[in-house]
Order: structure tokens, then C-alpha cells, then sequence
């Protein structure tokens, strides 16, 4: 008996014995922070997830993947027209509060990923330093992404901290959470860039396809220049781009977008890569979000094999339109613009033989409201006319022979640059996620920037040389008259439109406040009482521009809604900043950090 | 047989008893008395004891007979294991008939409280026991749920209302912000993460530990309370057969109504109305057409062919119940052996839930001085859940629609636009998860010398989980596709454990000394993938090798503690009681330097009873008061936290494209010096059992400070990180609560017994993280809804102050800058502060812990009949309803989904209640009518039983048969809209049951 209780304890002094060991923690199935700042392969495992991490964006927010909208689109401009949703409401300015809950899934977001990126940039840098030349490369890609997050942040808030040391516990309560002024966030964003073009490579080797090069720094520091006012600095490094001959445009609008793999155009800087493949990131809903949600009507969908397919490719299938082109986007064409074709769809088929109307003789009405005149229908035959499958579908023919108008969700035209008809499921519902590249820079833009740089810098030639690539390519005789500044903005809508350019441009302009308030969302029906329209001093005293009032011939085609043209009404100038988020105010204190004029 | 074997022993033994014997027939005058003894059934029991005056002795033979010699007025003594002993004064008489009461019976007294027993009057700490018959009382799927309304101070809560859901226990509410509110579940001693894998019929207590000076000797992870559950072990006599079976029909229950088809047109007409579309006809004769703009729509709604979605997706369903247990044994070997099988049906399509598992527990008494005890635990239970994201559809899809077609077949899409029929999608949705778990234990006690003992317990549990999940390729936007995952969980816990009542030759004193030594791992490993392109739908998850897999994960999760602890008893003239403990911990969780803690606690009991000034109330059978303070932790943060970890990230890199992998460190902040959270808590309570035992009552106060709180507090974003596990602040909770159970009518056919208890619990932060404004004033965290003064669990919104009417005109000051003019219609923020105008000063403080729970219960007794009816409420809760406002729940009144009906505002409905309705824009504010009161009081459940008479069952050889009736959830009073007043109406129905049962013993 003795002995067996002898032999317990010893084996209890055993165990006791490695008590310290026993209690000692390690990481069993993956690296902790401190491996990946030890080494140069560290370090950049650290740059490359980077990039998915900023494709993440795309799913932030709310269900609608409303950051997306922000960041890639141009909702709070001149260009579009929206619909519905609690984030459709922040976006036409009716604020739901300033502490809502909504703003905080909006702006919140969107403030802490942006830091969480710079906070990482922040430790490749100051890690990477210490191996010199062996992460040489690394250190400028991180500078990359910490520009370009710092230029994110800018453009939006215009308020910012700057941050460029890695941030510990210990160090964590020395920090001052106070305003960074506008000459040091400059200052920083030109040598984050300046490094980028130093130390990132021409171009990639084919297995590195997708990350940033030289070309999309340059651009970059294009832009921040751009923003500075910096003409000089603007167009030597377009100049740079055009000679370093890396990327070149592609020689049709159509070759930009009618692909899944935006990454590998000939003019593409920088894309975010989405693929169905492992890796290819949950997908987005930027593309469908684009696209109207035509397919749902009854007369556009298929019928097979006696079942109503909505999945119906000639009409984009079924999709989840949110955004929109709006009149005045769509004004800005010329006839004959190969981009009108190329980067929207306005033309929706009938597909249901069972739906097939007879539209009545088109009558020349005049609108109660304001007496402007319009036809009922688009029949001019003299007779009624049935349509036939593949006819286009009108939304003034389909109320004259029903009775019944189209919502505009269902007959707007839409953009189909990020229009995903590739990675498709095969059936009607799918539509939901695209996988589709997104562009973030392309030399199209660069062309435009230098344009404008030499504008500004008076060589009319050169401006209107760089001015012609894109104007030229979309199908038009070279321009020759002198540019002028709306030239400049005009092209800069017809080419860029719904790839999230639009807001940098009005906003580095002054103009953002007054195009919004000229010709942002749209109308879509004759207001009523609820938009503070005044019909006598419309255009004329109240800053809006009176073309792009009521007009009969735009909304007889569908039932479209107040709400369309409330931004106009409701836009502010401080409205041009993004409120900071309420959450990281009261984290960082608003003595410290006060909540922006007007918010 | 082999000499000094040890079945040899039974020999000596009697013959040492026959030698007493003799020796006793030396001393007196002795007369033959015979007799025999039995238990309460009547059963003889073979092999008791019996000790005369005591000296000498005797057992009973097989039919529990005895024939002794015995003085007139000799005292006899009988005892037999697992029996309460009793002492008989004899009188002259020389037959007996003795019975023997089952020391099961008495465990209401003995109460188990870590690492040993006491007796309840004895008690010094704040311990609820909860027996077998009060969770027993309705059939309930899990351990958990059964605890509910059984002791004061214990709040559990609907985890899961599905089949095989668990629930959540809270004991004296609240105190972490951030970490781990569960209590430490211990089954015989070996830690585990929850309790609801046992079989109810296995248990035979179930002890809760609630105040810091019982709860130390658990030391640094007790801070949420201790749960100890015993089962049931054999014990010496003849074998005993118990034999348990029921059935239950259960069915859904909802207190609210959804909008019924012409409603929901009207809805929809105000909302397109409100929003301006036109065409849509006057709402007394509304051109359909535009308002429904849906063709399928149109025509169930002029044809008048609805879908009662709910009644297609639930039904009644069946719950089935059997246990076997198989108890008895010799004074050697005794064993436990307990069959079961649980199996419900989910009254929606596709979930159920079965439970089958065996327990068999062993004790072998090897000799004097060594005794030795398995456990052995299996079950296997299999849980299968319906597509749960998609249930809540069956209220928000308009039954305006169309189901099926001509033909009987299921429809895919309902309507038109195209929405998805919720049928179709619980149709081709399948979710299994299979649990396996095996409990292993054996111990060993050795008793060295009187009054020591020392016992080595080794224990493991594993538990492995498959999980599978599949969507069809019918399944909108599916390609076959699904996941497939497997858990393995495994512990051990091994311990040493001295305990010594030490001599002391004063009888005065009486000291009891317990030394303690664990240590244990708990080891997580998760592996799992998913997958789509399935290449057939038929083998679901199991042909995920041929499908193409993606999405691979790992994942590990270790810890280990050491602890070491002490504790005294000392007894002092069984007036004043002593209990002091201390335990020091390590544990793997936390920073190098901050792995040991030390967790000291004392606690005191006066017996005022015992006292001479009391001994004339005789009426007092017990008057205790307790007074205890002690320390106890928290260390539930998980693992690696001190390490940093780095989350990997995917994508695409290279034409052609392949995968490339990229690391980041997590959004927290690494902090290495993370350390224990620590709770002070202090007890006082008073005891009162008087009348004979027919009044028992408990009050007790508890204040419990905790500091060091183990934190995953907010940090600005600009940082980089955004939260950042850290030990800040201090809360504070306080509670009464008090029990009593009264036996108001005691006579030989009637028994009525009328109980309850009440608890009321209040938690505040005291502190955050010690930072303050400009003005001075502590900061709150407003991402984590942190209040400084408030509770821990609350929402901060506006108040809700009715709508907007026509006439009205708000002023800017009537609502929130940077908020457009409100219309009629619209809601109103209530000015709160009441400072005459809104500003974000006007949120408020919503308190979503209930303030105060109580049950009462009542049980009568008459012949064989018994009844027992248990009423339960819970108060000043309030809980989000998202059905009030959310899109997603039909609550946004948009017109396009069904929800629960309210009475929104029309221009000729001036309601104040809910806003207008409005198609596509979205009302402000409209959050803050999901913040309702959700306390509720439940006729909880009522049981009627007849136990027939033992002489009718004598003749099947039945000791006893029992037949009753169960309603469970017979009636609930609640404001809170939902089919349960702790879930939200989208969670899966909470059901009311019906049983009938039936109970055997042998």
C-alpha cells in the first residue's frame, strides 16, 4: 500500500516539476505578429494580404454592400440617380440622424478599414527598414497602400490623424488624437508616393500579376498632386507613365470592360482581382447593384419550355439595380459615342411571347404640369402596333396599353462596366454576387489628369493632345477647338462614370457642391409636395440648372419617385465632407478630435 | 478459494459479529426478540446490521429476519449502506418491525459543496441544491432548461429553441463585460464546458454554488458561479429497477398576428401611395394591379386562393422519453447502471434532435482502508436543424401567393417577382450535426489511518462533433454546395485530494481539513471545409471528397491550469461554523507574468437554535445565520491572447491566376500583461426551518465587487487596431433572494406543500478605464454600450414619443439637427431630458437584464392522486423586437413583406402608434420601436399523477407504478410579441407540450 502511494506522489513531483512549461503558451496553427515582423518573407506575406484585405471593403457596411456604393461609386455626384434603402437615404442627405446607427455601418466602416491598412504600412515600413535593400520593395509597396489610404481618407473626411510609427500598448497612451493640419498630411502622402516609385518594379512577373507597379504610383502621386494643385508635378508624371510605355490604352471602350479580368487590360494601373477560384475573394455586388432589375417584368423574361426564365441574358438577367445613370449623365454623350454602347445597356427586349402588347398610335400630349409636350407612345405607324419578341421595350408603350407604368428600378438605363455576364450560377438568382475585377486606376484617368495639368498650366496643346486619347477612341473626330474646363469635366464623366472618380474630381474642384445640387439623382416624376419645388424660381434663382427640371419626355416612361430628385433639395456644402464616425469621436474624445463643421 | 482473497472475507467478519454476540449475551439478562427489517416499499432488506447496546451484533438473514438476544431496555442499532441508520429504544417488545429509510431520501440535507459534502443545516456558504424530483417534474430536452425556476439566484435563458438547443445559465447575473458569463460546470468532479450531453434520469443532484466563499475553493475560475452535478451511483441491497417513459406532443404557439391578405393590400396601397406612386386606384376601390404589380399575386388575390405559410411549415410533433436505471450492489461492490433514450421531433419540418446514452458508475470497496469508484459516460446525441436563416420567412412572405401548382408540386418561386418559396428552401437544405461524447473517470481513495483520506481522481471527456451541411443544387443559388466540419474536444483533469477531520478528543470541536491539487487541459482542434459543384445531390455532405472543396480550416485551441487549494471546516459546539479556504492558480491564458493567482475566502455560521436562550422554541428546528466574503476569478478570455495572432488572407496573384496567401495581425491589439479578473463578494444569509420541518426559508444579500475586468475595450481605429483585450474597471452587483416552501397540510391521505422563490439582481459599471472629459466626468464607451452607473446589458437609443400628426408643426428644435423636417406620419423622439428641445442628450439607458424573477409552486398529495403546478415570471426586462422596424423582419412597413400587424398611421387612421407606411423610403428612427418590455409571467407547467395502490402492483412484482399528465407552457402574459418571450419571433417556436408518462420501479 505504501508503496503505490509513493509511486503517486513521485509522479505528481513529476508533473508538478514542469509547472512553468505546462502553463507556457504557444501558437499551434498559425503565426503570431511578431514572426511575420521578423523577416524580410514576413514582412512581405504582410503586403501581400493587403490587397484581399482591401477587396473586403466590397462586403463592409450594410446588406446592400453600401460601401462599395461609396467607394466605387458615384451616388453623392452629378452623375446618377438611386433607389430605396436606409443608405440610399444617408446618400440624398435626408439624415437619419447624427448618431444613427446607419451612419455608424456607412462611414465607420469604412474610417477603420482605411486604419487598419496604415496601421499595418506603418509596421512594414518601420520593420522593413531595418533589413535595407531586402525589403526594399516591400517598404514601397507598403508606402503605396499607405498613400493611397491616407488619399481615401482625405478625399473623404478631409480631416484626418496621421499615423507612421506601429502603434503598441506601451505606446498606445503618448498618442495626441488630434487633427492632422493639411501640409503634413500632404507632405507625408508625396513621400509615401515618391518612395512607392522608387522602389516598386516597372512591371510584374507573370506570377506577380496584380500587384501594384511604378505606373500605378505615378498615377497615384498624380492624383495627390492633382488634388494639391500641383500641376507640374501632375503631368511630368503622366509624362513618365506615357514614356516608361507600360501600359497603353486599349483601342476600343468596349476591350476595357466587356471582360471579367479588368487586372489585364492593356490601360489597366491597378485592379482589385475577383475570381470564383480559391482566392478569388466572396464576390461583390457592385455589378449588380449597376443593373437594372429588368428581368423581372413579366415582359422582358423568357419563356421556356413554358417557365418564365428570369435569368435572361439578352435583358442582363435578373439583377439588383440600386444606381443609376441619371439625364444628365446620359446628356453628356454625343450621338455616336461608342461608349453609350459600350458602357451602359438602355435598350431592354421583349422575351415573353405571352406578353406581347399592342401599343396604341402615339399621341403629341402636353404634360398638365409643365405644359411641355411629349408623345404617348413610341408607336408613329398611324396604326396599333403589336410588339414582337426582341422589339425594345418602352415604358410609355407598356402604360398606354395596360395602363400600368414600369417602375423606373426596372426600365433606367444601366451602367454595365461592372456588369459580371462570366461567373453567372445557372439559375435566376445568382445575381447577387459578381466576381468580376474592380479597376481602380487606368490610364484613361491618367490621360484626363495630365489634360487637366495642362490646362491649368497653359499648353493648350499638350492638354488637348491627352484630352483626344480617350474622346478619340469613344469614336469621335479629334477635338480642336481650345479645351475648356467643362470639356475636361464632360469627358471626364463620359469616360469615368461609375468607377468612383467622380467624387475626387468635383470635390479637388470646388464644384462638388455645385453640380450636386445642378443635376444629382434625377426627375423621374412631376414632384409633389414633399420636394420643395418651386416651379417659378426652378433654374432660375435657386442655383439648379433648369434643363434638367421636370421633363415629361423622361419620366412618361415609368413611375419613378420623389425621392430621386430629394438630394438637390437636401444637398449642403459641408455636405462634401464625410462626418467622422460617431464611434471613433467618442473613442477618441471630441476635445481631441471634434466632430466636423455642420454634422 | 485463495487464502487472504478478498471474497474470502465475509467470513471472518460474521464471525467477529457472532463473537460480539456472544460477548453481549454475557452481560444481562437477555430475552430472544425476532423481527424484520425492510425499506419504505416494504422490501426486507437482507444483511443489515444490527448493534445492541452497542456492543454486540447480528445481520439480517436473506428475508431481512433476525433473531437476537436482548435486555428489555437494550438499545438497538440498525444500519445497512444506503440507509439512514436508526436507533430503537426497546420497551418490553420482542417482535419489531423495523423499517429502514433510503439515505437517498435524506439528500435534501446533504448538500454536495466541492470536494466533499455537508450537511444543509451545516452549510456556511450561499449553496442552492436542486433534487431530482423538482427537475424531473415535466419532461424537458436538457439539464439546463430543467434548472430553470428551481433555485434563486439561477436565471437560464433559451439559448436555442430548436430540438437539441441549449440554454444559458446565469448565476446572479452579470458581472464581465467582455469575457465569459458562464458558470463552471463540474459532472462528478471533472470539469466540462456545458451539461447539456447528459440525460436528465442520470442526475441525482444538482448543487449550485453561488457566493465567493463556496465558490473559492474553485478558485480563479468560479467567478460566474459553480454548477456541480452527481449522478446517481449504486448502492448495497437489493437490486433496484426504475423504469421511465413519456410522450409529449408539442405545438407552436405565437401571440401576434400577421397581416391577413386584405390587410396586407391595404398596407401595400399606403405604402406606394405614401411614396407617390400613382395609379393606384382609392383605397376603397384600389386598382390591384398597380398596388400588388405582381401577376401571380393578382391572381391568388382575386381568385381569394391564399397559403397559410405556417401552417405548411409547422406541425405538431412528437417527444419521447425512456430511461432505464438498474441501481444495487453488496457492501463491496456497488453499481449504477442507467440506459436512455431521448428523441423530439421539431415542429418544423427537418429539425429534431435524439439523445441515446448509457451511464454505467462502479464503486469497489477493495479493503478498509482503500476504495475505489468508476464513471463511465456515453451519449451519443443527433442534432438535425432546419434551414433556421430561412424560417422566419414563413411570417414575412405575403400569403397572398401561391404554394403549389395545379398538380400538387411545390412551387419554387410564389410569386412573380420571384420570390422564393420558403418550402423550397427548407426542402433542399439539409444540417446534421452528430456528437459523440465519452466520459471516462476512475478513482481511487485511500484511507490511511482514521479520519484521512487520500484520493487520486483521474478524469477525461472527449467529445467529437461532425458537423454537415448541405444546400441542393435546387436550392437558389447553389451549385451543390455545403460544408462539412469536425470538432474534436478532449480534457483531462487530474487531482489529488487529502482530507483529514482532525482527532481532536474534546468533542466541542470539531475540525475538518481538505489539501487540493489539479491540474487539467482542455484541447480544441477544429477541421473543416467547405465545398460546391457537388456532382449529386444524393449523399448530401458525404460526397464532399468528389465535389470541389474549398475553404479548408484548422484551427486549435489549448489551455492548461494548475491550482492548488486548502480549506478548514472547523465546527464549534454546533453553535458557530468556520469555513476558510484558499486556492492559488496558473493558467496558460495569460501573460507570463501574470499566470498565478491567489483566491482567499471565509465564511461563518451561527446556529442561534443551539443556543440556551432558544432552546425553549421548540418550535425552531433550525436558525442559522451565514456571513461569508471571498475572493474568486475569472480567467474566461480565450486562448493565445497574450500571442498576437496573424489571420491569413487569400487572393489571386499572377496570370495564369494562382492562389497566393498573405498574413496580418488581428484588428486587437496585443496586449502581454492580460491577467486575472477578480471578483470580492460578500454573503449574508439566515436560515429558518421551523414547525417540524414544515416551514423552510432562505433570505440572503449578496454584494459583489469585480475589478481587473477582463476587457475587449474599444481603442480609436487610427491606432490600427480597434479593440484590445485589457484588464480595466469595476462593476458591482447586488441581489436578494429568498426561497421558502411550506407544508400547510400534513395529514395521512393529504399533503399540500405551497413554495417559491424570488431573486432580484441589480448590476452597474463602476468604472471604465478611468479616462475623463473636459468637465471631469468619467468617459463611457459608447461602441460597447458602457455606461459608468448603469447596467452592464443595455441598449442607448431615443424614446420612442408617438408619431407625427397632421397640424403639427415641428420646430428645429422638436428634432434632431441634421435631420430633414419631420411629416405627418413620421416618428417623434420623446424629449427625454426634458430640457424642451432633442438633442442626443435625449437617449436613454434600456436595461436588458431582467431586474427581478420569482416561481411559485404548489404540490398536493391525496391518496395515490398527486398534483404539482409551477408558475414562473420574469421582470423589467426589455428586449429588441426587430419585427417592429427591421425590412428583413416585414417590420419596416414597406408593403412588400408580411410581419406582425401594427396600427400604422394613414391620414384616416391617426394612429400613435407606428409610422406610415411608405414603399420604398425608409422611416427615421424607426429602430426604436423594437424596444419592448419583454417580461413575462408563464403557467410554466401542471402535472397530475396517480400512483397505483402497492397492493394491486404487488401482484406484477411492482413496487410502484405511477401514470400522470404533463402541460407544459400552458399560458404566458407578455407584451413582448414573439412565439417566446426570450426569442425574437424570427427564432425557432417555442412549444407547448402535452405528456402522458409513466414511472415503474421494480
Amino acid at each position: 500500500m505504501k508503496n503505490s502511494l509513493i509511486v503517486v506522489f513521485i509522479l505528481n513531483a513529476l508533473l508538478l516539476g514542469s509547472c512553468k512549461k505546462y502553463l507556457t503558451e504557444e501558437a499551434e496553427d498559425r503565426f503570431t505578429a511578431s514572426t511575420l515582423f521578423e523577416t524580410p518573407e514576413g514582412l512581405e506575406k504582410m503586403v501581400i494580404a493587403l490587397y484581399p484585405y482591401e477587396r473586403s471593403l466590397v462586403s463592409k457596411g450594410t446588406a446592400n454592400g453600401i460601401l462599395s456604393a461609396f467607394i466605387w461609386n458615384e451616388r453623392t455626384t452629378d452623375l446618377c440617380v438611386f433607389t430605396t434603402g436606409d443608405d440610399a437615404n444617408l446618400s440624398r442627405f435626408t439624415s437619419p440622424g447624427p448618431t444613427s446607427n446607419i451612419r455608424g455601418l456607412v462611414y465607420s466602416p469604412y474610417w477603420t478599414h482605411r486604419y487598419y491598412i496604415i496601421g499595418r504600412t506603418n509596421e512594414i515600413i518601420h520593420y522593413g527598414r531595418q533589413f535595407g535593400d531586402q525589403a526594399k520593395e516591400t517598404v514601397a509597396e507598403a508606402s503605396f497602400w499607405r498613400a493611397y489610404c491616407y488619399y481615401g481618407l482625405w478625399s473623404r473626411f478631409s480631416r484626418l490623424f496621421l499615423s507612421t510609427e506601429p502603434v503598441t500598448r506601451e505606446n498606445m497612451n503618448g498618442l495626441s488624437y488630434t487633427p492632422a493640419d493639411s501640409a503634413s498630411v500632404f507632405k507625408q502622402m508625396y513621400e509615401d508616393a515618391q518612395r512607392a516609385i522608387d522602389g516598386l518594379p516597372l512591371t510584374r512577373n507573370a506570377n506577380e500579376e496584380g500587384r501594384v507597379t511604378k505606373a500605378a504610383a505615378r498615377h497615384q502621386l498624380a492624383l495627390i498632386a492633382a488634388w494639391a494643385k500641383d500641376w507640374t508635378t501632375v503631368a511630368a508624371q503622366v509624362e513618365q507613365i506615357d514614356a516608361e510605355k507600360t501600359v497603353q490604352l486599349e483601342a476600343t471602350p468596349e476591350l476595357v470592360f466587356n471582360r471579367s479580368d479588368l487586372h489585364a487590360t492593356s490601360e489597366t494601373l491597378f485592379a482589385l482581382r475577383f475570381s470564383k477560384e480559391r482566392g478569388g475573394g466572396s464576390g461583390h455586388r457592385i455589378g449588380s447593384q449597376y443593373i437594372n432589375i429588368i428581368s423581372e417584368l413579366d415582359y422582358t423574361s423568357k419563356l421556356v419550355n413554358g417557365a418564365l426564365v428570369k435569368y435572361n441574358p439578352d435583358n442582363l438577367g435578373r439583377q439588383w439595380g440600386l444606381v443609376f445613370p441619371n439625364s444628365y449623365l446620359m446628356s453628356r454623350y454625343g450621338s455616336g459615342d461608342k461608349r453609350l454602347t459600350a458602357y451602359y445597356k438602355k435598350d431592354y427586349t421583349y422575351q415573353n411571347p405571352n406578353r406581347l402588347i399592342t401599343v396604341p398610335v402615339a399621341q403629341l400630349r402636353t404634360d398638365a404640369s409643365t405644359g411641355k409636350q411629349y408623345y404617348s407612345t413610341t408607336n408613329q405607324t398611324g396604326a396599333p402596333l403589336t410588339v414582337k419578341v426582341g422589339d425594345v421595350l418602352h415604358g410609355r408603350d407598356v402604360a398606354a396599353a395596360t395602363g400600368t407604368k414600369i417602375d423606373r428600378r426596372n426600365l433606367l438605363p444601366s451602367s454595365i462596366k461592372m456588369y459580371d455576364a462570366w461567373n453567372k450560377p445557372l439559375d435566376a438568382d445568382g445575381a447577387t454576387s459578381s466576381f468580376k475585377d474592380v479597376m481602380i486606376y487606368r490610364l484613361a484617368e491618367s490621360y484626363l489628369l495630365a489634360a487637366e495639368a495642362y490646362y491649368h498650366l497653359g499648353d493648350p496643346d499638350k492638354a488637348l493632345a491627352f484630352y483626344n486619347k480617350t474622346y478619340t477612341r469613344a469614336g469621335h473626330a479629334p477635338e480642336t477647338n481650345p479645351l475648356t474646363f467643362q470639356m475636361i469635366m464632360d469627358e471626364h464623366a463620359r469616360e469615368l462614370a461609375f468607377e468612383g472618380r467622380r467624387w475626387d474630381f468635383l470635390k479637388r474642384n470646388g464644384i462638388w457642391y455645385d453640380q450636386v445640387r445642378k443635376y444629382a439623382g434625377d426627375f423621374t416624376k412631376f414632384p409633389a409636395a414633399s420636394v420643395g419645388y418651386n416651379a417659378a424660381t426652378y433654374g432660375v434663382s435657386d442655383g439648379r440648372d433648369a434643363d434638367f427640371a421636370p421633363n415629361p419626355d423622361y419620366y412618361a416612361d415609368f413611375n419613378g419617385s420623389d425621392n430621386d430628385i430629394l438630394v438637390r433639395f437636401n444637398v449642403k456644402p459641408f455636405h462634401v465632407n464625410w462626418p467622422i464616425p460617431q464611434d471613433q469621436v467618442d473613442a477618441m474624445g471630441a476635445q481631441n478630435f471634434p466632430q466636423t463643421e455642420g454634422y | 478459494m485463495k487464502k487472504g482473497s478478498l471474497k474470502g472475507r465475509p467470513g471472518p467478519l460474521l464471525f467477529s459479529f457472532l463473537m460480539l454476540l456472544f460477548s453481549g449475551l454475557m452481560a444481562q439478562t437477555q430475552t430472544t426478540i425476532t423481527g424484520i427489517v425492510q425499506n419504505n416499499t416494504q422490501t426486507p432488506l437482507a444483511g443489515v446490521t444490527i448493534i445492541i447496546d452497542g456492543k454486540g451484533g447480528a445481520v439480517t438473514n436473506d428475508e431481512g429476519r433476525f433473531e437476537i438476544k436482548a435486555g428489555p431496555r437494550s438499545t438497538l442499532v440498525f444500519s445497512y449502506t444506503g440507509f439512514k441508520s436508526k436507533q430503537v429504544q426497546l420497551n418490553g417488545e420482542t417482535r419489531l418491525t423495523i423499517t429502514l429509510e433510503d439515505a437517498l431520501e435524506t439528500l435534501d440535507n446533504v448538500v454536495v459543496i466541492g470536494y466533499g459534502t455537508s450537511k444543509k443545516k451545516d452549510l456556511t456558504g450561499s449553496i442552492a441544491s436542486v433534487k431530482p424530483e423538482s427537475l424531473q417534474k415535466f419532461p424537458a430536452a436538457n439539464v439546463t432548461d430543467m434548472l430553470r425556476g428551481q433555485a434563486p439566484g439561477v436565471l437560464v435563458t433559451s439559448n436555442t429553441t430548436s430540438p437539441g438547443g441549449g440554454a444559458t445559465i446565469r448565476i446572479r447575473g452579470n458581472r464581465s463585460l467582455s469575457s465569459n458569463q458562464a458558470p463552471l460546470f463540474l459532472v462528478d468532479g471533472m470539469i466540462v464546458p456545458h451539461i447539456d450531453d447528459l440525460s436528465p434520469s442520470d442526475i441525482e443532484s444538482i448543487d449550485i454554488l453561488k457566493d465567493a466563499s463556496s465558490q473559492a475553493i474553485y478558485g480563479s475560475r468560479a467567478a460566474n458561479g459553480v454548477i456541480l452535478v452527481t449522478t446517481k451511483r449504486g448502492k448495497a441491497g437489493k437490486m433496484s429497477v426504475d423504469l421511465n417513459s413519456y410522450v409529449t406532443v408539442q405545438r407552436a404557439r405565437r401571440n401576434f398576428d400577421v397581416y391577413s391578405p386584405d390587410e396586407f393590400v391595404a398596407l401595400r396601397y399606403w405604402a406606394k401611395l405614401n411614396d407617390g406612386v400613382g395609379n393606384l386606384g382609392t383605397k376603397e376601390d384600389m386598382n390591384y394591379a398597380v398596388v400588388l404589380d405582381d401577376q401571380v399575386m393578382f391572381d391568388s388575390y382575386t381568385s381569394r386562393n391564399f397559403v397559410d405559410w405556417e401552417d405548411l411549415m409547422t406541425k405538431n410533433a412528437l417527444q419521447n422519453g425512456n430511461d432505464i436505471s438498474i441501481r444495487g450492489g453488496t457492501d463491496k461492490m456497488k453499481y449504477s447502471v442507467g440506459l436512455s433514450y431521448f428523441k423530439q421531433d421539431g415542429v418544423v419540418d427537418k429539425s429534431g434532435y435524439t439523445r441515446p446514452g448509457i451511464r454505467v458508475n462502479l464503486d469497489y470497496t477493495v479493503a478498509k482502508w482503500l476504495n475505489m469508484g468508476t464513471n463511465v459516460y456515453y451519449s451519443r446525441p443527433k442534432t438535425e436543424l432546419n434551414d433556421g436563416a430561412r424560417f422566419s420567412t414563413i411570417l414575412t412572405v405575403p400569403s397572398i401567393a401561391k404554394a403549389y401548382d395545379d398538380n400538387g408540386n411545390l412551387l419554387r418561386e410564389i410569386s412573380t417577382s420571384g420570390t422564393i418559396n420558403p418550402l423550397w428552401y427548407n426542402r433542399e437544405y439539409n444540417n446534421e450535426q452528430n456528437d459523440e461524447y465519452l466520459v471516462l473517470s476512475a478513482f481511487a481513495n485511500f484511507k490511511l489511518f482514521p479520519g484521512f483520506s487520500y484520493k487520486l481522481t483521474g478524469n477525461v471527456r472527449s467529445n467529437n462533433r461532425e458537423t454537415g451541411l448541405y444546400r441542393t443544387t435546387q436550392y437558389p443559388g447553389s451549385t451543390g454546395e455545403g460544408s462539412l466540419s469536425n470538432f474534436k474536444r478532449s480534457s483531462y483533469l487530474i487531482e489529488n485530494l487529502i482530507m483529514y477531520a482532525v482527532p481532536i478528543p474534546n468533542k466541542q470541536h470539531n475540525l475538518q481539513v481538505t489539501l487540493l491539487q489539479t491540474f487539467d487541459e482542455d484541447l480544441q482542434k477544429t477541421t473543416g471545409f467547405s465545398f460546391i459543384n457537388s456532382p449529386s445531390d444524393a449523399f448530401e455532405w458525404n460526397m464532399a471528397g468528389d465535389a470541389t472543396v474549398n475553404g479548408v480550416t484548422r484551427s486549435i485551441q489549448r489551455t492548461h491550469a494548475v491550482s492548488f487549494a486548502g480549506r478548514l471546516q472547523y465546527n464549534l459546539m454546533d453553535k458557530y461554523l468556520l469555513t476558510a479556504s484558499v486556492r492559488k492558480d496558473g493558467a496558460s491564458v495569460f501573460g507570463a507574468n501574470n499566470k498565478w493567482a491567489t483566491m482567499p475566502s471565509v465564511a461563518l455560521a451561527w446556529k442561534i437554535n443551539n443556543e440556551d436562550f432558544l432552546q425553549h422554541a421548540n418550535w425552531i428546528d433550525l436558525l442559522k445565520l451565514r456571513l461569508s466574503y471571498g475572493k474568486v476569478g475569472n480567467w474566461a478570455i480565450p486562448s493565445y491572447r497574450t500571442l498576437g495572432l496573424s489571420n491569413s488572407y487569400e487572393y489571386i496573384l499572377g496570370d495564369p491566376a494562382a492562389l497566393n496567401l498573405g498574413y496580418l495581425p488581428s484588428s486587437q491589439l496585443l496586449n502581454q500583461s492580460l491577467k486575472w479578473e477578480t471578483t470580492g463578494s460578500a454573503n449574508a444569509g439566515i436560515d429558518l426551518v421551523a414547525f417540524r420541518n414544515r416551514l423552510t426559508t432562505s433570505l440572503e444579500y449578496y454584494s459583489t465587487n469585480t475589478g481587473n475586468l477582463l476587457v475587449q475595450r474599444t481603442v480609436p481605429s487610427i491606432t490600427g487596431y480597434t479593440s484590445m483585450w485589457d484588464n480595466l474597471g469595476k462593476t458591482k452587483s447586488t441581489g436578494w433572494e429568498f426561497s421558502v416552501s411550506g407544508i400547510i397540510i400534513d395529514k395521512n391521505d393529504w399533503q399540500f406543500t405551497l413554495g417559491g422563490s424570488f431573486s432580484k439582481q441589480k448590476n452597474k459599471i463602476v468604472e471604465i478605464d478611468g479616462r475623463v472629459d473636459e468637465k471631469g466626468n468619467p468617459i463611457n464607451d459608447l461602441n460597447n454600450n458602457w455606461f459608468i452607473g448603469q447596467p452592464i446589458n443595455v441598449a442607448y437609443n431615443y424614446v420612442f414619443g408617438g408619431i407625427w400628426q397632421e397640424g403639427e408643426t415641428p420646430t428645429p428644435d422638436q428634432f434632431l439637427p441634421g435631420d430633414a423636417t419631420p411629416t405627418p406620419g413620421a416618428i417623434k423622439i420623446m424629449d427625454h431630458n426634458g430640457d424642451g428641445k432633442i438633442t442626443t442628450d435625449d437617449r436613454k439607458v434600456y436595461n436588458l437584464d431582467p431586474s427581478w424573477y420569482a416561481t411559485i409552486n404548489a404540490s398536493l398529495v391525496y391518496k395515490g392522486f398527486d398534483m404539482n403546478l409551477e408558475f414562473y415570471t420574469v421582470q423589467g426586462v426589455t428586449k429588441n423586437n426587430p419585427w417592429y422596424y427591421d425590412f428583413n423582419y416585414g417590420g419596416s412597413l414597406n408593403g412588400k413583406l408580411n410581419g406582425i400587424k401594427v396600427n400604422y398611421w394613414t391620414p384616416d387612421n391617426k394612429s400613435n402608434e407606428a409610422p406610415k407606411p411608405q414603399y420604398t423610403a425608409s422611416t427615421p428612427y424607426f429602430a426604436l420601436l423594437g424596444l419592448r418590455d419583454a417580461s413575462y409571467f408563464r403557467f410554466r407547467s401542471a402535472t397530475l399523477g396517480y400512483t397505483l395502490s402497492k397492493n394491486l402492483t404487488k401482484k406484477w412484482h411492482i413496487e410502484r407504478l405511477r401514470f400522470y399528465a404533463n402541460a407544459t407552457n400552458i399560458f404566458t402574459h407578455t407584451k413582448y410579441k414573439s412565439y417566446s418571450p426570450e426569442k425574437e419571433p424570427s427564432s425557432y417556436p417555442e412549444t407547448q407540450g402535452a405528456t402522458l408518462g409513466i414511472n415503474i420501479s421494480f
